[in-house]
C-alpha cells in the first residue's frame, strides 16, 4: 500500500473532495472525537471501576455500557479512515500516527485476552467487591492504551511535515 | 486590542508558544479532559434514560466526581491555551458561544449531581433525563465549537 494508491482511492471515491469542502474536515473531526469520548465514557468507566473506583457499582451492571464503546470504536475507526484516505502521506510517515496505531493494537489484543482468558470474571466483581488482580492489570493496560490513542492522535499535528520526522522511510 | 497584543507578546505567552512541549502538553490535557467530560455526560444521560438501571443513582454518583476534576483541568488548560494565542480566540465570536455553552453544560452537570445523583432518591425525577440530554447535547456542541475554532479564526497576531 503506497501513499499514492491510497490518495488515488480517496480521489476516485469522492472522499478527498468531501473532506476538502469548507466544513468536511472539521465535521469529521467532531464525529471522530465524540466517538472517542463515548469510548472513554463506557470502556474507560468500566476500566476505572475494575481498578477500584466506585466499588458500590457492580462491574456486571457497568458492562452494559461496553457495547456502546464497541460501536464508538467502529465509528472512530471509520471517521479516522476518512482523514487517512484524504491525506495519506501526512499519516503514513508520521511517528505520532504510528504510535497511535500501536496503542490501538495493544488495546485490541488486550480486549481479546480479556474476553478469551477471563470470560466469566467480568461479572465476578459485584457491588462492593474488588476485581481480581489479572482483570485490574488488563483494565490498567486498556485505560493507558486509550489515553495513548487520544494523546498520540493529538500529537499528529506536531510532526509536520511528516517526512522530516520519519526515521524509517529511507 | 492593546491588552490582547500585550498578553500575546508577554514572556509567558511567548514561552507557551515556543516551548517544545508546553503547548502540546496543554492540548493533550485539554483533549483528554474534554473527552472524559463528554463521555461522562453521555454515560449519565444513558443511565437516566434507563440503561444500566441496576446501578443505583447514588452508586452511579460515585463515578461522577471524575467530572469535577476533568472540568477543572479542562478549564485551566483552556485558559492557558487562550493565553498562548489570545487574539486567535478572543476575536472569534464562536469562542464566546463555546464559553456560554460550556458554562451552561457545567451548571446542568452540577444540578444533576446535586439534585439526582447525590440526593438519595430511589428513582430519577421525570425532568432529569431531559436535562441530562440537554447537558450532553451542549457538551457535544462545545466540543464541536472547539474544533471549528481552528477553522474560523480571523486574526492571528503571531504566526
Amino acid at each position: 500500500m503506497s501513499a499514492d494508491s491510497v490518495a488515488a482511492f480517496g480521489h476516485a471515491t469522492g472522499i478527498y473532495a468531501f473532506m476538502n469542502t469548507a466544513f468536511g474536515w472539521p465535521t469529521v473531526e467532531v464525529i471522530h472525537f465524540v466517538a472517542l469520548s463515548v469510548l472513554l465514557g463506557s470502556v474507560g468507566l468500566f476500566d476505572l471501576r475494575a481498578l477500584g473506583l466506585a466499588r458500590t457499582v457492580s462491574m456486571r451492571a457497568l458492562h452494559g455500557l461496553v457495547p456502546f464503546g464497541v460501536g464508538a470504536f467502529v465509528l472512530s475507526a471509520l471517521s479516522g479512515l476518512l482523514f487517512f484516505v484524504s491525506a495519506p502521506d501526512q499519516y503514513m510517515f508520521n511517528p505520532a500516527f504510528r504510535l497511535k496505531l500501536a496503542c490501538m493494537g495493544i488495546a485490541g489484543a488486550n480486549v481479546a485476552v480479556f474476553y478469551t482468558a477471563f470470560p466469566r470474571r467480568v461479572g465476578e466483581a459485584g457491588t462492593d467487591e474488588d476485581a481480581p488482580l489479572p482483570v485490574k492489570v488488563i483494565a490498567a493496560i486498556s485505560l493507558l492504551s486509550w489515553v495513548g490513542v487520544i494523546a498520540f492522535g493529538r500529537l499528529i499535528t506536531m510532526f509536520r511535515p511528516p517526512y522530516h520526522w520519519c526515521f524509517v522511510c529511507g | 486590542m492593546d491588552q490582547i497584543a500585550w498578553l500575546e507578546q508577554s514572556a509567558f505567552a511567548t514561552w507557551l508558544r515556543e516551548s517544545s512541549w508546553a503547548l502540546f502538553a496543554l492540548l493533550i490535557l485539554h483533549t483528554l479532559t474534554m473527552g472524559a467530560i463528554v463521555g461522562l455526560a453521555l454515560a449519565s444521560c444513558a443511565r437516566l434514560f434507563g440503561l444500566a438501571s441496576t446501578v443505583s443513582l447514588p452508586a452511579f454518583g460515585r463515578l461522577t466526581p471524575i467530572l469535577g476534576w476533568a472540568l477543572l483541568a479542562a478549564a485551566v488548560s483552556g485558559l492557558l491555551l487562550v493565553a498562548a494565542y489570545p487574539a486567535k480566540a478572543l476575536t472569534n465570536p464562536l469562542f464566546y458561544v463555546k464559553l456560554a455553552m460550556a458554562t451552561s453544560a457545567a451548571a446542568i452537570a452540577w444540578n444533576l449531581q446535586r439534585r439526582v445523583f447525590t440526593a438519595d432518591v430511589a428513582s430519577a425525577p421525570s425532568w432529569a433525563p431531559k436535562l441530562a440530554a440537554l447537558g450532553a447535547g451542549l457538551w457535544i456542541a462545545t466540543l464541536a465549537a472547539g474544533k471549528f475554532l481552528a477553522y474560523t479564526h480571523k486574526m492571528l497576531l503571531v504566526g
